[in-house]
């Protein structure tokens, strides 16, 4: 083709090209009219009912999508749009108990008289003002986990200054499909509450992160060193969950490691800080429950498939799971630290 | 065992068809041949070969050849294929016969009008079956007209797209990694350009479109959903011909002709998108002066089929044929201090390449053989960089990479045999050698002193796969109204010590209530071995295609159809059909799960489960006169069903598929008025897709986590989706050929489709009376677009 040619054609193609360009910069942006269905708040209904601990159930309300961002409060509990003005009944078996409103700083919760046991079924029904339909939802309290400490230690690294923890134990499973969560605390004594035993550190001003550790493929989906310790504000809670999918009928081995150098200042009169470690069997339905809520919460990537929370409660949301607990502690002693 | 009841029902049901195929010998004779074009001297594809005094006829193969056994006696011979003038012989049978048939274009006629004595699909006991000819396809208005054979075909009922402007097909409920797609008998693995906004074949290059959408026959297998047989090009065998075309993104030629004078012919079409090359001036101006440096980034694709057939007599053929295409994506940047230059480098690459070899040899009048070995290949890789090259010898170069793709190593072999006027049997089989590469991620270092020097890749291994089946089918007319096509496909999948056996009955049936109507009933069980795997619904270049290994098993369809076609005084063929269908074991991604970004193995990312889709479509297709095209409707419902242990989505309970849509309209006219002039027009007209929106938030009262609330996965369906293209053509003699200038509009009436829908809090929205300072917004991406193309044939 001759320059002269070419010097024609040139011209034509760049119009071809500029006419290519025109969708590329005028996409747009459009409000679309739809219908939601229901734009009324549900009730958002949380507990998880221990054996022999008192029962509390959380209600508040949840928001329509188009709703300002008024929550963004993180773990702030000020601004949580809680029901108080319910009337909520506990069954346990074939007897009933009605809930009284407690507060605890922010929250707000309706408590029962009653210290449910291993094997109990209970159900809860919550009458909302405003709602025609009641909130309700079922659990039982499973059984309790048999955990065995095989071993633990404190290793120091060369220089004698970043001491490591290295717990083993083992989970005894039953032949049925059971559901874990697992946690880890360090601290200088344990504190029994209201409602729930929990490991509280009522001595240092933050909380030791943990590890768990484990190549088995039942925890790859967990991402293995799920860290366990709440202070990241995305993740839920401070548990890792799993089930005994792998090991139905046997038993699992856990490795935990963590550095001991990671606590904060607490004092020199405090001469032992163990390890606490709890181990609770959990029900579907609250293994699922966290699950989902554990992943919506870490499910960051712009083409991730959407996680859906998995609830139990009739006629409205959230979870009413049962669980059970064990408790280990592994005394250790503690270095002073320095000023 | 659930296999090995399929395995008994499907042998049983294999022994009574070759049984009632043994009673089939008589005493005839013989007429085999070829149909080809005069002027080109391309076979033809489904050719009807028809004796008018017996009422017996046969079709011509892939290869155009054809095999009809009559009585001793005189036959009046009919040769009929759309678009060329029907050619009328009589002869006096009294032994077998060679006899090849030219047929001659009805446009080269000079006739204004298009007309064919065509087998109407009434007739053709292949139900769930459309043959799209060439023409048709290309005459469709298309964005930027850019011709496309999977737009086109997404214009028919039963089939769907994806996202608006994506080539992506949906059959019957099925993902678009379940369409098989065969180039010239060998299986391309991505069909998509530009994430999906083009398709990878070339229109210029291509004969025959079929589209197989249930009632496959047993010849085909491998995918659950569709099979669409693409056949290109042998080419011109008395004179050097071609096309030019310039388009708005893409330029395209094709050349075909004599290598040796009616012997062997050569096809050659290259396609190129020219973005880049328009775009560089611009975008390294704007880097130099953004101080961005020197700045060399673009896009382009391009295809290149070749195909070189050679005849060694009439009774046998050898060819050869080549396709590559690839899209790149290239991005360099380069700064230079003076002292020291840096450049950041970023690469997407992907693409396939096919290359085979047949053997087409008639073995005898009655039996055809083709031979084939194919090497096909789908790769893509990712890559970033970084360089540096100071003043001396100075420099480092380190390069991040990821790759997957899979190869195959066919040899296959098919048989066409005509034991007399009422049977057509097919049989074969096929050795496929797999070798899946999932992930792999390398990484590349090297510096000037060497002391860090590393060339290395981490990630999954090669799996190696061994795939082999055999088929064999009967297409039988048991009397003048009743036919049936029966077959088997047994495969088997050997990975990674496991071995999957299938057993495939299919079976379809035609019964002529009259001369113009018919009722037809099919069924098929297909298995594939295979799945892509896809997070959004635009195709991806880092899409993964993964086998069946000793955890993912394989997928499974059983589809039942019935159907009514009438034709309507020989102008109009009716059609409705009903189906359903069953899916086992399919794939998708966990809940929160993503291709990116993870240290887990795709194995862990997915969960297996089910599906099933059920429907009604309606067709009224036009294929003569200066008016022609279609008016077809879909009626259906796709489901998913994941509720096994550990792998459940939306807690086990079933939901709609991401491409489950009530309604699906679409309209194509094409009016030919002249040899000058010609215009088409199509609207499409479908329910809006189904996506996840979490319509609530909430707050765990007890933890203070943040939470948002899906009732149920797919619980949005977007605005629907509708749209009309218009084009013309106008054509010109020309000293040495023809000259076609094509002006298309594409969504002329500018409606705003939905691309995808999200809340926005840039803007407000009032609903039910009450106000929002948020909004549901969809994001649309074609406007009204008008196109231009230009294009030479000589």
């Amino acid at each position: 083709m001759n320059a002269n040619k070419y010097r024609k054609i040139l011209p034509f193609m760049r119009l071809l090209f500029f006419m290519g360009l025109v969708p590329f910069f005028s996409s747009c942006e459009k409000v679309i009219d739809f219908d939601p269905g229901e734009t009324t708040p549900y009730v958002v209904m949380k507990s998880r009912p221990t054996n022999d601990s008192l029962v509390s159930v959380y209600l508040s309300r949840s928001t329509f999508f188009l709703e300002d961002d008024y929550y963004d409060y993180g773990s702030y509990a000020g601004s949580i749009p809680y029901i108080t003005d319910a009337s909520v009944r506990l069954y346990v078996g074939s007897e009933y108990y009605d809930g009284t409103l407690l507060q605890d700083g922010d929250r707000k919760y309706y408590q029962f008289n009653i210290r449910p046991k291993v094997g109990d079924s209970l159900h809860v029904e919550a009458t909302v003002p405003g709602y025609d339909v009641k909130v309700t939802a079922g659990t039982r309290i499973p059984s309790m986990p048999v955990v065995e400490i095989v071993d633990y230690e404190v290793e120091q690294d060369e220089y004698g200054s970043s001491p490591r923890f290295r717990l083993r134990f083992k989970i005894k499973s039953g032949s049925g499909r059971e559901y874990y969560s697992l946690s880890l605390d360090r601290s200088t004594q344990k504190t029994q509450m209201d409602s729930v035993t929990w490991i509280w550190d009522t001595a240092g001003q933050q909380r030791v992160q943990c590890y768990f550790m484990t190549d088995d493929a039942i925890f790859s989906n967990t991402d293995i060193g799920t860290v366990i310790d709440g202070d990241d504000g995305s993740l839920y809670g401070t548990e890792m969950s799993c089930s005994n999918e792998l090991f139905s009928n046997g038993e699992h081995l856990f490795v935990v490691e963590f550095g001991m150098d990671m606590h904060s200042y607490v004092g020199d009169d405090v001469s032992d800080m163990p390890v606490w470690l709890a181990v609770r069997s959990l029900s579907p339905e609250l293994y699922k429950y966290n699950q989902t809520m554990q992943a919506q919460a870490e499910s960051e990537e712009l083409l991730a498939e959407p996680v859906q929370v998995i609830c139990n409660v009739s006629g409205g949301i959230g979870v009413f799971g049962g669980m059970s607990q064990k408790e280990k502690r592994l005394p250790v002693a503690r270095k002073k630290t320095q000023q | 065992m659930q296999t090995m009841t399929h395995i008994r029902t499907h042998t049983i049901i294999f022994a009574v068809t070759m049984f009632l195929c043994s009673a089939l010998m008589a005493q005839n004779y013989t007429i085999s041949g070829t149909v080809r074009a005069t002027s080109t001297g391309e076979t033809l594809i489904s050719a009807t070969v028809y004796d008018m005094l017996s009422g017996k006829g046969a079709l011509t193969n892939a290869q155009g050849r054809y095999s009809l056994t009559l009585p001793r006696g005189r036959v009046a011979l009919r040769v009929s294929y759309v678009g060329y003038k029907t050619l009328y012989d009589t002869i006096e049978l009294v032994a077998n016969r060679e006899m090849n048939v030219k047929l001659e274009s009805s446009v080269q006629l000079q006739t204004v009008t298009i007309r064919a004595d065509r087998v109407s699909s009434h007739r053709s006991s292949q139900m769930s079956a459309i043959d799209v000819p060439v023409d048709n396809i290309k005459s469709v208005p298309v964005l930027f007209g850019e011709t496309d054979v999977l737009k086109a075909l997404q214009l028919l009922p039963g089939v769907q797209s994806g996202t608006e402007g994506l080539s992506g097909i949906y059959v019957r409920g099925g993902g678009p990694d379940q369409n098989l797609f065969l180039l010239d008998g060998v299986p391309l693995y991505n069909v998509n350009h530009l994430g999906g906004f083009f398709s990878a074949f070339n229109a210029d290059a291509i004969k025959n479109v079929t589209l197989y959408k249930g009632s496959f026959p047993a010849r085909f297998g491998g995918r659950l959903s569709s099979v669409l047989d693409i056949t290109t090009n042998d080419g011109n065998d008395k004179k050097i011909g071609g096309d030019i075309s310039v388009g708005v993104v893409a330029a395209k030629v094709n050349l075909e002709g004599p290598l040796y004078k009616d012997k062997t012919t050569f096809n050659v079409s290259y396609r190129r998108t020219y973005f880049d090359l328009l775009m560089q001036p611009m975008i390294m101006a704007v880097g130099l002066a953004e101080d961005m440096g020197r700045t060399n980034m673009g896009y382009y694709f391009y295809d290149l089929n070749a195909k070189v057939t050679h005849r060694f007599s009439d009774r046998s053929r050898l060819i050869a044929s080549w396709y590559s295409g690839d899209d790149k994506i290239y991005a360099r940047v380069k700064y230079n201090d003076g002292y020291q230059s840096e450049t950041v480098k970023l690469g997407y690459n992907w693409g396939n390449m096919v290359g085979s070899l047949r053997w087409n040899y008639e073995l005898s009048p009655k039996l055809f053989m083709n031979i084939t070995g194919a090497y096909t290949q789908y790769r893509n890789k990712v890559s970033v960089g970084y360089e540096t090259d100071g003043k001396g010898s100075d420099f480092s170069d380190v390069e991040m990479s990821y790759n997957s793709g899979i190869r195959d190593i066919t040899l296959k072999g098919d048989f066409d045999y005509q034991p007399g006027p009422d049977h057509t049997v097919k049989f074969g089989g096929a050795y496929v050698h797999h070798i899946f590469q999932p992930e792999v991620i390398g990484l590349k270092e090297e510096s000037s002193d060497h002391e860090y020097d590393i060339d290395t890749a981490v990630g999954g291994s090669a799996i190696h796969a061994e795939e082999m089946s055999l088929y064999a089918e009967d297409d039988w007319s048991i009397s003048e109204a009743f036919k049936v096509n029966v077959g088997v496909n047994v495969t088997g999948f050997a990975v990674q010590g496991s071995f999957y056996p299938s057993l495939q009955p299919r079976v379809s049936g035609r019964y002529m209530l009259n001369e113009d109507l018919s009722v037809k009933v099919g069924y098929s069980f297909m298995t594939q071995y295979m799945h892509q795997l896809s997070n959004s619904s635009i195709s991806l270049p880092t899409d993964l295609w993964v086998p069946v290994t000793a955890k993912i098993e394989p997928m499974y369809a059983h589809q039942v159809a019935a159907g009514v076609f009438y034709n309507l005084m020989g102008l109009v063929d009716l059609s409705m059909e009903l189906y359903g269908k069953n899916m086992e074991n399919m794939l998708e991604y966990r809940d929160g799960a993503s291709f990116m970004g993870s240290s887990t193995g795709w194995e862990e990312k997915v969960c297996m489960g089910d599906g099933w889709s059920y429907g009604m479509e309606l067709l009224a297709q036009r294929s003569i006169g200066q008016v022609t095209g279609w008016v077809g409707y879909t009626l259906s419902r796709t489901m998913r069903r994941f509720d096994r242990e550990g792998q459940k989505l939306n807690d086990g309970e079933p939901f709609p598929a991401k491409y489950d849509r009530r309604h699906d309209i679409s309209v194509m006219v094409s009016y030919k008025p002249s040899k000058k002039f010609d215009a088409s027009a199509t609207w499409v007209f479908s329910s809006g897709n189904v996506g996840t929106l979490a319509m609530q938030r909430f707050v765990d009262p007890e933890t203070g986590a943040q939470s948002s609330y899906i009732e149920h996965r797919n619980n949005f369906r977007m605005p629907a989706y509708h749209r009309l293209d218009v084009g013309v053509n106008f054509h010109k003699q020309k000293e040495h050929g023809v000259r076609t200038l094509s002006i298309s509009v594409y969504n002329l009436y500018n409606r705003q489709n939905p691309f995808m829908v999200y809340r926005s809090s840039s803007h407000s929205y009032t609903l039910n009376g009450k106000h929002y300072n948020s909004a549901l917004v969809q994001l649309s991406l074609f406007p009204i677009i008008p196109s231009l193309s230009y294009n030479y044939k000589f």
